[in-house]
């Protein structure tokens, strides 16, 4: 093929994404002025309903996923689809003026949402401090930002509280406990996250050593060589024995938590892992169950 | 005289690179239950690497086909649906046991499917079974891309790590069972090892010299299809090993079974576990999926040995 026809081509091939976006915008509707709060809200994520629901901004939410189940009010409100893969067409049915997100969503329907104009909030859950930040913006968002200052502030007062009796506590006598997530692969919870910042506040030591990210998957080795004295399991069906099942590892015998019996697994699984509202419920859980040996 | 001393260097260089294994973990070995964890790791990638390579020499020998591997057959996509779908719907009924279960399940269904769709009045042309392997491997790793695009952010991320070889084990039983398996697998192959070097010469010379050709592959696809499964179970998809590893014996030993079947168990054995000591190590604590490092590692390898001998000795 002679030179100038790969140029030609090579421009063709160039121009296209223009003339593409060209015919995207034709189709566009007219940009809705927006004039106060949004009224209409999507959530994209179990968290954020939650989160929604605890700042009363339930009336606007519009849309969930067919993973919101808590508070059971929730599953009144129309869903778009699965947790992580919204249906685009249904997302559009339902008209948000507003949709937010925590970054774990499908790539596709955050583009959804760019076509149609829809802001998207996108908001951060690694830590404690984020989740109260996420409060703050979706409050800010929804205009409603004096509600969610005191509903942070309440929210915090009562993790500080708790927080508080164990502020004294020298680490030597802070057991070391580990939250086991998954276990196929084998997945902790990191200190970085808002369930290592929860482990602190409840009187607890962080047993993952060198551990940066919020969850990561590591190797069992490395468990028995941290040899947490709680383990907190969060991946299992409630009334199953994940003592026994925890203990029958090859290996695991070894670890303080598994010789005194000391997996947890009681904890309903959902606060634990939907870093929302109900984190200071599974903070109430940690202060009582870690301190149980000192009880007696 | 000579080659007894050579096959007892390669059993040595074996035994010696697990023993090395043993030392160089993430942690150090004090802490109690360590050193039990590791042993059952590395005997998990002894099997399982002698498992896929034996069988990826097996898949090469009965379909004639130097691109053969363990996987053909689509004996991993079907083990990778059965394991998306127990962890997709939460199957989690045989507990520790449901994921291998279910993925060992899911090959042994894909491998009968396989079979009957490649079945032409009672006999079993490579043709038809090499393309009904690939059609029902294509199809089912669709299935799978569909069901992870569904998948829950939760459940996504067991499949897609499963998806990439994983050598972790904390079941006792489940490594008897699979080491069974395999080095059953292994033994019966090995007695049939002349008829793998017939059944080279092509199905009508095989029958000639008096070989029930297709009573042989029957055999042999079961034997492969039960290693490949045991492995899948226990260890999800790890690449390349039953692809180069057989070659890389070839271009040793040459292509007579008799020397082939040993040096590329104990080749594969070796090559997944200094591939698994490495994914313990390189990013400690944390663990990198198996597959990866036999996908970066085996490759370049396989080009580099391809290009400096290109004789190929794969008949």
């Amino acid at each position: 093929m002679p030179p100038m026809q790969w140029t030609k081509i090579r421009l063709w091939i160039l121009a296209m994404p223009a003339l593409v976006a060209l015919a995207a915008g034709c189709g566009r509707a007219p940009k809705r002025t927006r004039s106060g709060p949004p009224q209409r809200i999507l959530s994209l994520a179990p968290s954020v309903t939650e989160m929604l629901f605890a700042l009363g901004l339930e009336d606007r939410l519009v849309g969930v996923t067919d993973n919101c189940d808590f508070p059971p009010a929730a599953r009144r409100i129309p869903s778009t689809g699965r947790y992580g893969s919204p249906n685009a067409q249904k997302l559009v049915a339902l008209q948000p003026d507003l949709a937010i997100g925590v970054g774990l969503e499908t790539a596709p329907s955050w583009e959804v949402l760019r076509k149609l104009d829809i802001p998207l909030l996108m908001i951060e859950q690694g830590n404690l401090q984020d989740i109260y930040d996420a409060f703050l913006k979706v409050g800010k968002a929804a205009g409603i930002e004096t509600r969610a200052q005191k509903y942070v502030g309440a929210m915090q007062a009562r993790i500080e509280a708790i927080a508080a009796r164990f502020k004294d506590l020298p680490e030597a006598r802070r057991p070391k406990v580990l939250i086991e997530v998954s276990s196929d692969p084998l997945c902790v919870a990191g200190p970085r996250s808002y369930l290592g910042d929860l482990v602190r506040k409840a009187g607890g030591r962080n047993a993952p050593v060198g551990v940066d990210l919020l969850f990561a998957n590591v190797n069992p080795q490395v468990v028995v060589a941290w040899n947490p004295d709680i383990i907190v399991v969060g991946h299992m069906t409630p009334g199953t024995n994940a003592g026994e099942q925890v203990a029958g590892r090859i290996g695991w015998s070894h670890i303080a938590a598994v010789k005194q019996g000391r997996v947890i697994n009681d904890i309903p699984r959902d606060p634990l892992l939907r870093p929302g509202p109900r984190v200071v419920e599974v903070l109430e859980a940690f202060a009582e169950k870690f301190h149980r040996e000192a009880k007696r | 005289m000579k080659t007894g001393w050579r096959w007892f260097g390669l059993g040595l260089a074996t035994v010696l690179v697990s023993v090395i294994a043993v030392f160089a973990g993430p942690v150090s070995l004090e802490h109690r239950g360590v050193l039990n964890l590791r042993l059952a790791r590395i005997l998990l990638a002894n099997v399982a690497g002698a498992g896929l390579s034996v069988s990826g020499a097996i898949f090469q020998a009965t379909l004639r086909n130097p691109l053969a591997e363990p996987y053909i057959l689509g004996v991993a996509s079907g083990g990778g649906l059965g394991a998306a779908i127990a962890i997709l719907f939460g199957l989690g009924l045989l507990g520790a046991w449901t994921l291998p279960a279910a993925a060992f399940l899911g090959a042994l269904l894909t491998m009968l499917l396989v079979y009957s769709l490649a079945r032409v009045r009672g006999r079993i042309p490579i043709y038809t079974l090499l393309l009904s392997g690939v059609v029902v491997a294509a199809l089912f790793n669709s299935m799978l891309v569909f069901l992870i695009s569904f998948a829950p952010v939760e459940g996504l991320r067991s499949v897609t790590w499963w998806l990439l070889g994983n050598l972790s084990i904390f079941d006792r039983d489940l490594l008897a069972v699979v080491a069974i398996a395999i080095l059953v697998g292994i033994g019966v192959t090995a007695l049939f090892a002349r008829d793998l070097n017939v059944l080279l010469l092509g199905e009508e010379p095989a029958a000639h010299l008096g070989l029930r050709v297709e009573r042989l592959k029957r055999l042999f696809f079961a034997l492969g299809s039960l290693m490949t499964g045991a492995a899948v179970a226990a260890c999800g998809l790890i690449g390349f090993v039953g692809l180069i590893v057989p070659h890389i014996g070839r271009q040793i030993v040459g292509p007579d079974h008799r020397r082939l079947l040993p040096v590329a168990a104990m080749g594969g054995a070796m090559f997944l576990v200094a591939a698994d000591t490495l994914a313990q190590l390189l990013l400690a604590p944390y663990e990198l999926p198996v597959g990866v490092i036999t996908a970066v590692l085996g490759g370049p390898f396989f080009i580099v040995l391809l290009r400096r001998q290109r004789r190929m000795h794969w008949i």
